[in-house]
């Protein structure tokens, strides 16, 4: 007999997980049967019989918790900044259909990112249909718009002004790890607030 | 001028930092009563509900039981506590009829915070239910060591060579020197340290972990120290006894890191 401890909402949105070492192969697929009876809304998705507030807060306090595994690397100022965007996107009182949930993996990136590239400035925040993290970096001419994918996947958008005036937008993709470069190289190191820059 | 300049960046460089470090490892910490009897449902239930204003996040645990000789059979779930959180998601409260955990999670400020927590948890709990007696308190500090690691331009993925982990650690693993040119992908260690002379079990947990950052790699030093000396009845007795847990992991923890790691925490 194995005794698996699980947190959920009852039993409606119950996570399984296996503690034991001694889970063999029958165990792990009779757990993956319960995991697949036991309805988790997709990213992005608003589930219907759990309370709008109490996913949202679920989806902000589980992001949130995420930012912990950063936040001694990162510059003290990027707690309360980044959490009060998190609560500006996941207000009850503001959420309407075309809002989505954040995706915990599309925020990853974009922490993976902060703590790797060490930007200054911390954008402004926004939530994908897909929940992906988009983030908006300006400093005119220059502005600098970033989407933070699963996966360590991001697209970029740099938008700048031509010597005649005229409007220009640059795009890349590739992943996290490249992305600083790509900004430099871009001519956005100070929109972004690099060292140095 | 130039002189001067040079010594404070080699100073600065060669600083060591010393304990309450300005960024520790701690990805949790928790401090926990365990029960000599199991509280009565209804006081859990009620504790629960007292705590909703300040944890308004409140999550019903269960136990599932599966029959290992007989998979066909449902799975039977019995209801076990409760798991709940704070507003800012950086204190959780399990409350299970045998044990309330109090948990830190990032930012964690201090091991008076901490015991502050425990304090307000414990007068709550007496006020619901007398003074339940204490068989032993425990204080478990999951502490996440990111160390820096550039793969080589002809390493996978995955590899995790290129640490040296004696640099590191102080506890660990030894690796022959005919095993020693495979890569190593992972390790975990568990050591149970006795000690009847102060009444205290020390388990000391290390393991390797994937790191949360590019390009680093984490491991994972767990230090769960427990009294097993008869807990006082009385609070400042009790309390005190909790400091002593501090100490004992303190200890631990020290004796199980090295100085490049401690420059790790500047």
């Amino acid at each position: 007999m194995i005794r698996v401890p699980v947190a959920g909402q009852g039993q409606s949105n119950a996570v399984v997980q296996v503690l034991s070492a001694q889970a063999v192969s029958p165990i792990a697929t009779l757990l993956e049967r319960i995991a697949a009876t036991t309805p988790i809304p997709k990213a992005g998705e608003v589930a219907t019989d759990i309370p709008l507030e109490l996913q949202l807060f679920n989806n902000a306090a589980d992001v949130k918790i995420l930012f912990g595994d950063y936040l001694r690397h990162l510059s003290l100022d990027w707690r309360p900044l980044v959490f009060s965007e998190i609560d500006r996107l996941l207000d009850p009182a503001a959420w309407n259909e075309e809002s989505a949930m954040i995706r915990r993996a599309a925020f990853r990136t974009f922490l993976r990112f902060v703590d790797h590239a060490r930007p200054a400035k911390v954008p402004s925040l926004g939530v994908g249909h897909s929940g992906s993290v988009l983030a908006a970096w300006i400093a005119e001419p220059l502005r600098l718009f970033v989407t933070f994918l699963p996966d360590d996947r991001v697209t970029a958008s740099f938008v700048s002004r031509t010597d005649r005036g005229d409007e220009q937008i640059t795009a890349w993709q590739g992943p996290v790890v490249a992305l600083k470069e790509r900004i430099a190289r871009e001519g956005a190191s100070d929109c972004v607030g690099f060292a140095g820059a | 001028m130039g002189c001067s300049t040079t010594v404070s960046v080699n100073s600065m460089v060669n600083t060591v930092p010393k304990p309450p470090y300005p960024r520790p490892p701690i990805a949790e910490a928790v401090f926990a009563f365990h029960f000599a009897r199991h509280l009565e449902a209804k006081v859990v239930d009620k504790f629960v509900r007292a705590h909703a204003k300040k944890f308004p996040a409140q999550q019903e645990m269960y136990d599932i039981a599966i029959d290992t000789a007989n998979l066909r059979q449902a799975p039977r779930s019995e209801h076990k506590g409760f798991k709940i959180t704070d507003a800012d998601n950086a204190l959780v409260l399990i409350v299970r009829p045998e044990t309330i955990s109090v948990a830190r999670l990032p930012p964690y400020t201090s091991w008076e915070n901490l015991i502050e927590e425990a304090k307000k948890v414990w007068g709550s709990l007496r006020k619901l239910a007398g003074a339940p007696e204490v068989a032993r308190l425990s204080a478990r500090y999951i502490n996440r060591i990111d160390i820096r690691q550039v793969p080589g331009p002809s390493a996978g993925p995955d590899a995790r060579g290129g640490i040296d982990l004696g640099v590191y650690f102080r506890f660990g693993v030894s690796i022959p020197p005919d095993l020693v040119h495979y890569g190593m992908r992972g390790f975990q260690l568990s050591c149970d340290l006795q000690s009847p002379g102060d009444g205290m079990t020390r388990i000391v947990q290390l393991a390797a972990a994937p790191s949360p950052r590019i390009d680093h790699v984490a491991f994972v030093l767990d230090i769960d120290v427990a009294t097993t000396a008869p807990v006082p009845r009385r609070d400042t007795e009790m309390w005190a006894m909790a400091e002593q847990l501090r100490s004992a992991k303190n200890t631990v923890f020290e004796a199980c890191i090295t100085d490049d790691t401690r420059r790790l925490f500047a």
